[in-house]
């Protein structure tokens, strides 16, 4: 079993953590399964005051695919109480691409997650 | 690792190495078989720099991104290639690992890390091949099935004892490998299956290996400033994570930054076994090893220092030998429970490392000096326990640490 679907989940699990670390009070995510992968659309308002830190989550989020440390890892994504070290350079790792479009106090973060190829 | 093979022959011939790997290969793998007293420095060197290729050979064959947990895993491959390790009880493993992903019709990427690591069973793999009661032609195709399939059981479990510590442990698939090992030496046990200890152990320091280890680590701090244009602002700011899982320095904090602090921990550890008249073994040199490879990957001085110290403190009050084999083990290899001090303050730290050397010293007979990674069965328990009451207590009294 390569638990996928529980991945896309913790993905989700890890980004609200980090926004209710950072203020936000407004959260919504939705998932998209298709035959090509799942598409992540998450959506939350943060406090200015943490405004490096949605740079360094941008940072993270153009990590590198690293299937290697996913598998190990993923179920530490989500885990732990707002403002412990997060986990975001593990969603990186977990994702093929990333969009973030931000308005405002409110960012809008889209994440790939292709279906892997078999082997 | 073409430094592994250059001193490898440096101090012995090719004839004596070869000679030496086959001691290697056909011995028993079980703690402590230190390999530089079984078959000589050259071939142990030689064994380790094959190690180190495996893992090489391994990573870069299903195209990962070179990481901290690369380092780590090629030093914690190269370290026990020098007490329990052989390309000959690994490739069982490894092999299993692969037909796991093959039957789930995955990447062997995905589990290439897991199978580097799993490496630990090793000593499982020549130990059934001289214990079983079969012919010895039938007990090594047998012995290499079972290596097979622990490494075809292996990843799963690792992917889950992961959420069991919550990434306070550096050695997830030390403590996945140990309740692997467990189980099947209980099994072992209950048919009737026994294995004898072994301790295989060379005393002193060999002046040439110790010189050569400062020089290297030395080297590596330099190289790593010398990137980082002498700025240690970097360097700083690294230690300043605490450490848990995933603390990939070199993503985080860039090579230069992760060399300086390899480097520095090397030294450190190493000037700890010589300041307490330590014994250069294999062992040791490959705890130093790994605990080298891991500072890329969570460990760095102001997690380290902690821990050693609870080290200090629990070998003071139990023995006290601090030249004890498996006190100088436990005092690199705590580096395990760094995180605990990262996160959680230093008293926090010393109480860890204290609880591991007392967990260290019993969980071995658990497997029967079989699971290569005790220090990692220890380091996991340790951070089982310790992490719910510290964060309960933390929660209790205000958080220490806030956002990243």
């Amino acid at each position: 079993m390569r638990h996928e679907e529980k991945k896309v989940a913790k993905i989700v699990e890890e980004l609200t953590m980090y926004f209710f670390s950072i203020g936000g009070d407004k959260i919504s995510s939705s998932i998209e399964k298709s035959a090509a992968g799942e598409k992540i659309t998450f959506r939350a308002n943060y406090d200015l005051q943490y405004e490096d830190s949605i740079q360094y989550l941008e940072e993270c989020l153009n990590e590198e695919k690293n299937e290697g440390m996913e598998d190990i890892y993923w179920e530490l994504a989500g885990s732990g109480d707002p403002g412990e070290s997060s986990q975001l350079i593990l969603i990186g790792m977990m994702i093929d691409s990333h969009e973030v479009h931000r308005y405002g106090n409110e960012v809008e973060i889209v994440l790939y997650k292709n279906k892997e190829v078999e082997w | 690792m073409a430094l592994l093979f250059v001193t490898a022959f440096l101090f012995d011939s090719p004839k004596d190495i070869m000679v030496g790997m086959g001691k290697i290969i056909v011995s028993r793998d079980i703690l402590i078989t230190d390999y530089f007293a079984l078959a000589g420095y050259g071939a142990a060197f030689f064994n380790a720099g094959c190690m180190m290729l495996i893992a090489i050979v391994c990573i870069t064959a299903v195209k990962l991104p070179f990481t901290g947990l690369t380092v780590a895993a090629i030093f914690c491959s190269a370290g026990f290639g020098l007490w329990g390790k052989n390309p000959v009880n690994m490739l069982p493993i490894i092999l299993g690992c692969l037909l796991y992903a093959r039957i789930h019709r995955a990447n062997f990427a995905r589990y290439v890390y897991t199978a580097i690591f799993a490496g630990c069973l090793a000593p499982f793999v020549t130990e059934f091949a001289y214990v079983l009661p079969f012919s010895t032609e039938v007990n090594v195709i047998v012995a290499v099935l079972l290596g097979i399939g622990m490494g075809f059981v292996i990843p799963p479990l690792a992917m889950h004892t992961a959420s069991m510590h919550m990434g306070y442990s550096l050695f997830n698939v030390g403590f996945a490998g140990g309740v692997l090992a467990f189980i099947i030496y209980s099994v072992m046990k209950s048919v009737g299956v026994e294995s004898e200890s072994v301790f295989i152990w060379k005393e002193g320091v060999h002046p040439w290996i110790s010189l050569g280890l400062m020089a290297y680590f030395g080297l590596t701090f330099v190289i790593g400033m010398l990137i980082e244009d002498g700025n240690f602002t970097g360097f700083l700011k690294l230690t300043r994570h605490p450490g848990r899982a995933i603390a990939d320095f070199i993503m985080m904090d860039g090579r230069g930054n992760t060399l300086m602090n390899m480097g520095l921990m090397g030294i450190v550890a190493e000037v700890y076994i010589l300041c307490i008249g330590g014994d250069l073994s294999g062992p040791v040199l490959g705890c130093i090893l790994t605990l080298f490879g891991f500072s890329a990957f969570g460990a760095h001085i102001k997690n380290y220092l902690p821990v050693l110290a609870g080290v200090i403190l629990a070998t003071f009050f139990m023995t006290p030998d601090f030249t004890d084999e498996k006190m100088q083990i436990a005092a690199i290899l705590v580096v395990g429970v760094a995180p605990i001090a990262g996160e959680f303050g230093v008293i926090a730290g010393i109480i860890s490392g204290m609880l591991h050397v007392a967990i260290v010293m019993c969980t071995s007979q658990m497997y029967g000096g079989l699971n290569l990674y005790n220090n990692g069965f220890s380091t996991g328990w340790v951070a089982i326990f310790m992490v719910p009451f510290l964060e309960s207590f933390m929660k209790r009294f205000g958080r220490k640490n806030k956002g990243r």
